[in-house]
């Protein structure tokens, strides 16, 4: 990395375009950053972010998990279109969520325990907070958007972030949604060329909330044991809100590869054709990239299909979910041909939303590099709704912190001790997590760097 | 007539209370916190009891199938080997039938600790070796077949010790 003179990072690009005036952000130079480009040149890190990355209906047995452990190891055929990230990733096998004799809500005990450590007791239930909201709690606070929660297919319910069962993180719904709440009113470019203002409105929004909050005591007297533990969630939230707000009458630091996007097109089908959900997914992958290469949001929640997997062909007759359960096994292959065909097709999608975050520029690497993304899954064998040996895999290198490029075997480990692993390496505090046969202090300290 | 009716009232009454306050109907009672705790291990270990009954039968008739699905197998075993591991914190001290909670642990688990610890390992080692065998694509029909009848005589050894007998028919734990 060369570094040339200093200059000013508040410098603009300006020009005329067909007699308009057009000017441009400067992102960040190498002269903004330090002697090797791993930090700001007052010594701040680059930014770290999180995130995770969900498809459902896990695998086809013996066609995804790598018969060979450690840095050499194999891409069995699902697993092929990640060769080009085979350096970036590390897959996570023989890891299993233990249930204890709770029930086997299908497509939701296995992501649920992966996410929040606890095994469901009920339908639906969700006894502690995602591991992706922990994070955001101790890393969200410094940006704009706490979290930023993605659903490809465009359906509210696909959003697997949650502080407590009744407490979701509601995701955006489609590129133009994403766009508007990203680098529409709000947004502060941080390149920008000119001097920095306070918005007005978000100082009458600041006052507001002051006022609500003096309410509190004075309501929470009145309620119920259980409304209050609502209410606390409420004002935690609000908090939270309040945090945001107050970040964005700071003056943003300029950042490289910042820029801003053209919006998408405002109307967009949804849904779970194979097709819609690759493009919506990919639109959405775009705006998620600048939104963390800005510095908008250091945590982010994609899902890109949901746990029971709707994703269809055009003009099929059934879905990935329903393929899992109805159709034949191939006796001479030995697996479920047209449910393996969706399999393909979420890695393929997984490769190309790390493709995204590793062509852009940072530092001395790529913003992928400066992350730390949980992909994973619902079940393993998907027609047995097993929730032994979920995929899961962690993509980048956390700012350095982790290594990759491996494929880490267990004998049945709790799933819990990913969970913690990311945990740990995101700055997290904490020792343990996980409840029962799935509380673990032992973290996959293989990947530590 | 109406009081042979009325004395057949009375019999069935009588009948249905003496049924309501059997032994097996206990009053409903205030736990402590303690025994609560205990309460719930009994039925926590009932459903992973069921489970492991349900997976060794899913593998009991995998083994004697034509065309069984291999995988699910693999799972199915792999289930039980998970099972296995901790089984010995399904039976806290005081979750017996002291209790007053039905189960069907019988006291001995308590009183000859060490021998039912030598059951569970056992349980485990056959069960350790189930998932290896059900995992291998190599492995013939013959050994999937033996590995099953093994775990399954693991099972049986122990329960002949160590578990009151099966009213059949009766929703206990198993």
């Amino acid at each position: 990395m060369s570094f040339g003179p200093r200059i000013s990072r508040r410098q603009i690009l300006k020009g005329m375009i067909h007699g308009t005036a057009v000017t441009v952000g400067l992102p960040v130079l190498n002269s903004f950053l330090n002697s090797n480009g791993s930090a700001f040149a007052d010594g701040r890190p680059l930014p770290v972010r999180f995130g995770t990355w969900v498809w459902g209906c896990g695998f086809t047995p013996g066609r995804f998990v790598p018969t060979q452990s450690g840095e050499d190891y194999d891409l069995p055929v699902e697993l092929r279109s990640m060769a080009p990230h085979k350096e970036d990733v590390n897959i996570f096998s023989g890891f299993d969520c233990l249930l204890d004799g709770a029930p086997n809500d299908v497509h939701h005990s296995g992501l649920m325990s992966i996410r929040s450590g606890t095994a469901p007791l009920f339908y639906k239930a969700q006894h502690a907070p995602t591991l992706d909201v922990l994070i955001a709690d101790e890393i969200g606070g410094d940006s704009r958007f706490r979290s930023l929660e993605l659903a490809a297919p465009g359906n509210k319910e696909d959003t697997y972030s949650a502080r407590s069962q009744r407490n979701k993180n509601l995701p955006e719904l489609n590129p133009a949604g994403l766009y508007q709440r990203i680098f529409g009113s709000g947004f502060q470019d941080p390149n920008a060329k000119t001097a920095f203002t306070p918005d007005p409105k978000i100082l009458h929004q600041l006052s507001v909330l002051s006022v609500v909050k003096e309410e509190r005591q004075r309501l929470m007297s009145q309620l119920g044991a259980e409304d209050r533990i609502r209410m606390d969630e409420y004002f935690t939230s609000l908090r939270q809100t309040e945090q945001q707000l107050s970040l964005q009458l700071e003056e943003p630091e300029p950042l490289q590869a910042c820029s801003i996007p053209n919006a998408p097109p405002e109307r967009l089908e949804s849904g779970y054709e194979v097709e819609t959900v690759k493009r919506n997914h990919r639109l959405m992958a775009e705006l998620l990239g600048l939104a963390l290469a800005c510095d908008q949001t250091r945590v982010f929640n994609m899902v890109f299909t949901n746990s029971f997997s709707d994703l269809h062909k055009a003009g099929g007759s059934s879905g990935h979910h329903l393929y899992t359960h109805e159709e034949i096994t191939d006796k001479e292959l030995g697996y479920q041909v047209e449910a393996a065909s969706f399999v393909e097709i979420n890695m393929e999608a997984w490769s190309e939303f790390l493709s995204i975050l590793k062509a852009i520029p940072e530092g001395d690497g790529t913003l992928l590099d400066n992350c730390l993304v949980f992909g994973h899954s619902d079940t393993s064998y998907a027609k047995i709704h097993a929730v032994l040996g979920i995929p899961m895999m962690t993509a980048g290198k956390a700012g350095g912190r982790i290594k990759t490029g491996t494929h880490i075997v267990t004998n049945g480990d709790p799933v819990t001790r990913v969970g913690l692993t990311m945990q740990q390496v995101m700055g997290r505090p904490v020792s343990s997590w996980g409840t029962k046969s799935m509380e673990t202090s032992k973290p996959v300290a293989e990947i530590f760097a | 007539m109406h009081r042979r009716r009325r004395l057949g009232f009375v019999l069935v009454a009588a009948l249905t209370t003496c049924a309501a306050c059997g032994e097996h109907e206990s009053a409903p009672r205030t736990l402590t916190a303690e025994q609560q705790v205990l309460a719930d291990a009994i039925v926590s270990r009932r459903y992973k009891m069921k489970e492991l009954d349900v997976e060794l039968k899913n593998l009991r008739d995998g083994v004697s199938s034509e065309n069984p699905d291999r995988h699910a197998m693999a799972f199915g075993a792999k289930t039980v080997r998970s099972h296995s591991r901790g089984q010995l914190d399904w039976f806290p001290e005081g979750s017996g039938p002291e209790l007053g909670i039905e189960t069907l642990a019988k006291p001995e688990i308590w009183q000859n600790w060490a021998d039912f610890e030598a059951a569970a390992d056992d349980f485990e080692a056959v069960s350790d070796e189930l998932a290896t065998v059900m995992g291998d694509p190599d492995a013939t029909p013959a050994e999937r077949s033996a590995q099953v009848k093994a775990t399954m005589a693991s099972c049986n050894s122990c329960h002949a010790r160590f578990r009151k007998r099966v009213v059949p028919g009766k929703e206990v734990e198993r």
